[in-house]
């Protein structure tokens, strides 16, 4: 605890010009002997004189001559970048970089960014006067020669104190010590020249800086190790958010059941329902094989029938395919000719509907192999685009309706199958919308119904 | 008339013992006013040396006494339990709280808005009071500011944490991201997180800025070398000189003049998360006023809350006196008035207005299942306050405490009407829910206030709690030099 | 100088103005010409009383608002101790005194209502309400006897508040007590809450209610904003006016400075008020309540609308900021000047659309606002013969006019 009422320690006696001193320091207890005594140094012409005091001295920007703050300018200067940056952000981020639309407001409108410009104005604003203040004000600055002076601890208590660099050519000591006494001073010190080795920070502190600043570093330094390496451990988990769910996944162990496996097989001798698909005309468009064909099939196709079916390449096609060899099999497969299921109007509806959304991209809504996809990977020019075989084609129409499900089913040559997308009974719809479309173009007049021919008028 | 003569009498009866220039009343009662007489802003005779003793030997106690040991203590205990409640809510997720359809906006925001609100005394008292050379002030504006400062950090837990992923709580900021997409600049939520953040860097620069001149005493006062070097950082080297003042007073005046507006635009965006909406009870014009007027009101009742005691406790008495505490009395008072005045006027309009919801909104806040809190509400907040009406309410410290701390309850309770009873009541009435806060919500909230006052006895314990140089820059001393700007 | 200067009494001489009977019956024939050159007009012109009750009712809440404004000027004063302000408030005082003048001018407008004409609100016409969900709903407070209540009460409460301020303070004058100015204190509190409230529902009666359909809560607040900037606007003038002049030693360059700063503040606050209502409709984007809004984006309203952010607000904001502006009387006549014009043009803004598709700007308009801005000042100088316009006697006035503000 300090006393306050403790009095300074007595100033030296004489003050000589003296090469160990970097001024002098004069301790004044009310503010109207400091403002005269700053009026009579400054008479003098010295001009390196300050005042330091506990609190703002009213008059002291006069007498010690300083004009003008470039503070306000500062001020102005963070608030026009803060506004412009806000307005900025909220136009370059969500109506350019990212454009997003929400609950029906404008990409940008001048009305909801005014907020956030606002309050980047103030915060820009208020760091350029706080940061203006320190950098003029020449703060941070933890050694002074003037806290050196014991009198100069009551600056920031109950006294004003006059100081003068020894930098000023008007200063002289012999002149300067009278006259300050003169004007009130309590006392007069010399200021201490910085002895080099007490000006300094403490070893012990830039050691702890130094091993702070290392051990700081070491967390990003393992962040970037892992952003930048692989490795087949399974990563650290902080937060285990729902990385860890209480299920079987596909392929895992299990110590629930005998076997280990957490994916339970089919009990044999069942088949799950829907997953029976007795009749191959309907699932496969072709007639049933006997077992006997069965056995004389290469042993692949033994294992899983519907092999022999999968991308069958089209012999008839003429044009040159990329697999040529399973052409034989193709052939030799006993398509269904008749349409396993009721053919009407609706079904024909249905087929036209999905056509439209599964086969036009590529075959075009007229089945020429013109859809805007085939279109547009011509003209792109990659040369791996093979143009889809025109449906109205010889051979493509001469295929029987079970091929042309098969087809759809399982793809061929470079088109993919679509058994996964298509329900059977579309796929279907599709073959039986695909035979009206192949009809349009070897129909005769003669195959349109009475009553509709006169509607019909001759085109070239 | 009689009443107004009497008190004249004593006022000239006292100014005959005392210096013309000096007004200082001595012990006595300063909220009697002679009009001709501006009363000092402290009693007793206070010279610069007594000020810097009384307000550093505070901060530079040896041990501490009993009883801030043991309110740190409960402090640090609740501090803690925050922190756990924190931990547990984001390893398991914010389904610890009881916000759950219709009602997803409980508790966090309703404490997030209180204590917001609670911070914008702070910066009334040391910015717009500044402004309107209100030198009183000087006695309270570190108190209060720190209070402000506090406030905004507990504030912002709420919102940081509700989030969820607290860990990609950088995405509320627009950086960029591997996302490569931006935050949302129409929404007002996105104008929180700035205005909030501003307002809490804005506050604690003006904070730091107005406390070097007095960690600088500190500095010169200190008597062990930790003390010398901690406060010597702290202080950054100020030495007072006529530049550092110079620029100290004209940042002061900036930075008052940046902090007003924006103090006004925290809230007034706050009210604005709610406002935006369509919601029946949320979306009205008057909310920005309404709640910017309602956050000085409850700020102000926390600041007169925490001054009573502190001023008993560290014999600061003759510093913030009577007077300082009748004036907030009534900046409390006239407050009050206009919320209330808001109050009536929204359920004026909403009946005028003749939307059905609204309408229907408005009853159901008055009449339905949470009329309870809703006239816990304007019992504090309206009535409660009416007593400031008598003088004799705003001079008995501890009466005018009570009253505060309804008005803080009131406040809390009226965030609460707002979020809850509009949430609760959907456009779907198969929506329709009654609202239950879980314990955590409760613990969490208590929490809040233990780092609240942690944060508090700390800086009353270790930073000069009361604007020495302020004080210094207002005492009639030398000359009419008793403006600080 | 100010700071040097002390408060003498033979100062109070050159504190009265010797206003000329003679001239002042002049202006007032004159005020009495140009309303009925505007009575004249509109009676010969197609649609012209529709829009000449427009055109009164605007021009009459402007005249009102410039007193309404010195009014709570008067009040926060008061009621906060100010000190600085002793010397202008007498200024305020009269502005606020003469608010009875406008208002009798505005009563043959509920007299109409009264007879039953709906021209200025629609809510009086029978047809229009009936089958009307919402303004059969509204129909208990807007009708015309419950009306012309409210507007006596709201005119009762003003005229009194007025008139007690300038009496109080005339009192003062010649008693020099200072127990007046206590008095004066502590009811401030209640004058400044019954004004607050009476302003709040005279802004929804008589503007909002102009179309019954539209509300906002903020609107009340609206009206104050707007109400304190024209009265401050006046009394920066008359302030920089004299100060030009030096008519008086007690009002001097520091209280101008003062003034500019409330004005400056004030005119923030009407921005922020009136942006925060735009914002809320705007956002919210609910069809009842942007309709209002929407109309004053169309037609032409639009560039009214932008004139007033820019010339009600930005313009003024950006000139008034440095500290010499507020110091420089000429910079402070103009800016108070064109936030006089902006004000009428906000009220403009309110009021007209209701009445027209498109802006109109003619005689009619012209005419009542000149007429009604000259029925205040004829009230004004009506007061300035009658005592000085100083409060010579206010303990607080050598506080005021050694007032330096740093």
């Amino acid at each position: 605890m300090s006393s306050v009422t403790a009095p300074p320690p007595s100033p030296a006696p004489t003050a000589q010009a003296d090469p160990t001193s970097r001024g002098l320091v004069a301790s004044f207890s009310s503010v109207d002997a400091v403002l005269k005594a700053v009026r009579l140094v400054r008479e003098l012409g010295i001009r390196r004189v300050d005042v330091h005091s506990p609190h703002p001295i009213h008059g002291l920007d006069d007498a010690l001559g300083l004009k003008g703050s470039p503070l306000p300018w500062g001020a102005i200067a963070g608030a026009s970048l803060g506004f412009g940056g806000g307005v900025w952000m909220a136009w370059w981020m969500n109506a350019i970089d990212y454009p997003f639309l929400i609950s029906g407001k404008p990409l940008f409108s001048i009305i909801p960014s005014l907020p956030v410009a606002f309050e980047l104005a103030i915060l820009l604003a208020a760091f350029a006067v706080v940061g203006g203040t320190l950098l003029f004000g020449g703060l941070p600055r933890l050694s002074n020669p003037r806290f050196r002076v014991p009198a100069f601890s009551r600056a920031t208590n109950d006294r004003y104190l006059l100081a003068v660099d020894a930098d000023d050519e008007q200063f002289q000591t012999g002149r300067l010590q009278p006259l300050l006494r003169q004007a009130g001073a309590e006392s007069v010190d010399h200021i201490p020249v910085e002895n080099p080795t007490e000006a300094r920070v403490p070893r012990a502190i830039w050691m702890a800086t130094a091993i702070l600043l290392v051990l700081a570093l070491i967390p990003p330094v393992l962040i970037a190790k892992a952003r930048s390496s692989t490795s087949t451990r399974p990563r650290l988990s902080f937060v285990s958010d729902m990385d860890h769910q209480p299920k079987f996944k596909a392929q895992s162990t299990s110590r629930l059941f005998a076997d280990g496996r957490s994916m339970r097989p089919q009990v044999s001798g069942t088949v799950a329902r829907g997953d029976l698909r007795a009749d191959d005309r309907y699932y496969l468009g072709r007639e049933p094989v006997s077992s006997d064909a069965l056995a004389k099939a290469p042993s692949a196709a033994r294992l899983q029938p519907s092999a022999l079916l999968t991308r069958v390449s089209d012999v008839d096609s003429g044009s040159p395919s990329d697999q040529a060899p399973p052409s034989q099999a193709a052939a030799n497969i006993d398509w269904v000719t008749e349409f396993p299921l009721a053919v009407d109007e609706s079904l024909i509806r249905r087929g036209q509907q999905r056509y439209g959304i599964f086969c036009a991209t590529c075959h075009g809504q007229g089945g020429e192999g013109d859809g805007l996809v085939t279109l547009r990977a011509l003209e792109l020019e990659q040369g791996t685009w093979v143009r889809p075989t025109s449906l109205h084609a010889e051979p493509i129409r001469n295929q029987p309706v079970g091929q042309l499900f098969n087809s759809i089913s399982n793809g061929v040559r470079r088109m993919p199958g679509y058994a996964s997308q298509i329900p059977v009974r579309d796929r279907w719809a599709i073959v039986a919308y695909v035979r009206a479309l192949q009809r349009t173009r070897i129909a005769s007049s003669s195959d349109v119904p009475e009553d509709i021919l006169p509607n019909l008028r001759e085109i070239n | 008339m009689l009443l107004t003569r009497t008190v004249l009498q004593d006022t000239l009866n006292t100014r005959e013992h005392t210096d013309m220039a000096t007004v200082s009343l001595g012990d006595i009662d300063n909220t009697i006013i002679d009009p001709a007489v501006r009363p000092g802003v402290m009693t007793g005779d206070n010279s610069l040396a007594s000020i810097t003793e009384q307000v550093s030997s505070l901060a530079e106690q040896p041990t501490a006494p009993r009883a801030w040991k043991i309110a740190f203590g409960i402090s640090v205990g609740g501090t803690l339990m925050l922190f756990a409640l924190i931990g547990y809510l984001i390893a398991t997720g914010v389904g610890v709280w009881g916000n759950n359809a219709p009602v997803f906006w409980g508790w966090p925001i309703v404490n997030f808005v209180f204590w917001v609100g609670i911070g914008h005394a702070g910066t009334l008292i040391s910015a717009i009071l500044f402004l309107f050379r209100q030198n009183w002030r000087t006695s309270i504006n570190r108190f209060a500011e720190a209070m402000t400062i506090f406030a905004v950090t507990c504030a912002g837990i709420f919102p940081a944490i509700h989030i969820g992923r607290v860990w990609f709580v950088y995405w509320l900021a627009p950086v960029p991201n591997s996302l490569a997409m931006w935050p949302n600049f129409r929404s007002p939520l996105l104008w929180d997180v700035f205005a909030v953040t501003a307002y809490a860097t804005v506050s604690a620069m003006f904070w730091y800025l107005g406390m070097l001149p007095d960690l600088a005493t500190l500095r010169d006062r200190a008597t062990t070398k930790v003390r010398r070097i901690a406060y010597g950082i702290a202080a950054l080297g100020w030495s007072g000189s006529g530049r550092q003042w110079r620029l100290f007073e004209k940042a002061y005046l900036l930075l008052a003049a940046l902090a007003t507006p924006l103090v006004l635009s925290v809230h007034t965006i706050v009210s604005f998360d709610f406002a935006t909406s369509q919601i029946p009870g949320w979306h009205t014009t008057i909310f920005p006023p309404y709640f910017v007027a309602g956050a000085v009101f409850s700020g102000f009742a926390m600041v007169i809350t925490l001054m009573v005691p502190a001023r008993q406790f560290f014999g600061l008495k003759n510093l913030v006196t009577l007077r300082h505490l009748e004036n907030m009395c009534k900046v409390v008072l006239a407050t009050g008035m206009m919320v209330g005045y808001a109050y009536g006027i929204e359920f004026f309009i909403a009946w005028y207005g003749g939307n059905q919801y609204e309408q229907f909104a408005f009853i159901n806040r008055a009449l339905g299942p949470y009329a309870w809190a809703y006239w816990t509400m304007v019992s504090c907040n309206v009535l409660a306050p009416q007593l400031f009406w008598f003088k004799k309410v705003r001079t008995s410290p501890w009466a005018m405490v009570a009253i505060c701390v309804f008005v803080n309850i009131g406040m809390w309770f009226e965030r609460f009407v707002i979020t809850v009873t509009s949430l609760s009541r959907d456009f779907l009435p198969s929506s329709w829910g009654y609202f239950v806060p879980t314990p955590v919500d409760i613990l969490m909230f208590l929490g809040s206030f233990g780092l609240f006052f942690t944060l508090f006895l700390l800086f009353c314990r270790y930073l000069p709690m009361v604007a020495m140089a302020e004080v210094k820059s207002v005492m009639p001393h030398g000359k009419d030099h008793s403006c600080p700007a | 100088m100010a700071s040097t200067h002390v408060w003498n009494p033979e100062d109070n001489a050159g504190a009265t103005v010797p206003v000329s009977s003679r001239r002042l019956s002049q202006l007032g024939a004159a005020v009495a010409f140009v309303l009925a050159t505007a009575i004249g007009i509109a009676l010969m012109s197609p649609d012209g009383t529709r829009r000449l009750s427009h055109a009164w009712l605007l021009s009459g809440w402007y005249a009102v608002s410039i007193s309404l404004g010195a009014l709570f000027f008067i009040a926060i004063q008061h009621l906060v101790r100010a000190g600085w302000s002793v010397s202008v408030r007498r200024l305020a005082e009269f502005l606020g005194a003469s608010i009875g003048w406008p208002l009798l001018l505005l009563a043959p407008l509920v007299l109409l209502l009264l007879a039953g004409h709906s021209d200025l609100f629609p809510w009086n016409d029978p047809e229009t309400v009936q089958g009307d969900k919402i303004l059969e709903g509204k129909s208990a407070w807007l009708n015309a006897p419950f009306f012309l209540v409210r507007a006596v009460l709201y005119a009762g409460i003003w005229v009194t508040c007025g008139r007690w301020y300038l009496r109080a303070s005339r009192r003062q004058d010649e008693t020099g007590d200072a127990s007046t100015t206590l008095m004066l204190e502590s009811r401030s509190a209640v004058a400044l809450l019954l004004l607050g409230i009476t302003i709040t529902f005279a802004a929804f009666d008589w503007l909002m209610s102009l179309d019954p359909h539209w509300f906002s809560t903020i609107f009340g607040i609206y009206a104050f904003s707007g109400a304190m900037v024209a009265g401050l606007s006046v009394l920066a003038i008359v302030v920089a006016v004299i100060v030009r002049r030096q008519l008086h030693p007690a009002i001097n360059c520091e209280h101008l400075h003062d003034v500019v700063k409330l004005l400056f503040g004030m005119n923030c606050f009407w921005a922020y008020i009136a942006f925060s209502q735009y914002l809320l409709i705007w956002y919210a984007n609910i069809p009842e309540e942007t309709v209002w809004l929407r109309h004053r984006q169309m037609h032409g309203w639009d560039s009214i609308s932008q004139a007033l952010v820019i010339g009600h607000f930005v313009v003024p904001f950006l000139v008034l900021m440095p500290r010499a502006a507020k110091r420089s009387t000429r910079l402070v006549i103009v800016m108070s000047g064109l936030l006089l014009v902006m004000h009428w043009l906000d009220l403009y803004w309110v009021v007209y659309p209701q009445f027209a598709e498109s802006p109109v700007f003619g005689l009619t308009e012209l005419l009542t606002a000149a007429g009604f801005a000259g029925v205040l000042a004829v009230g004004v100088l009506l007061q300035l013969r009658r005592s000085a316009f100083i409060p010579i006697q206010d303990p607080r006035l050598p506080e005021s006019v050694a007032h330096h503000v740093h």
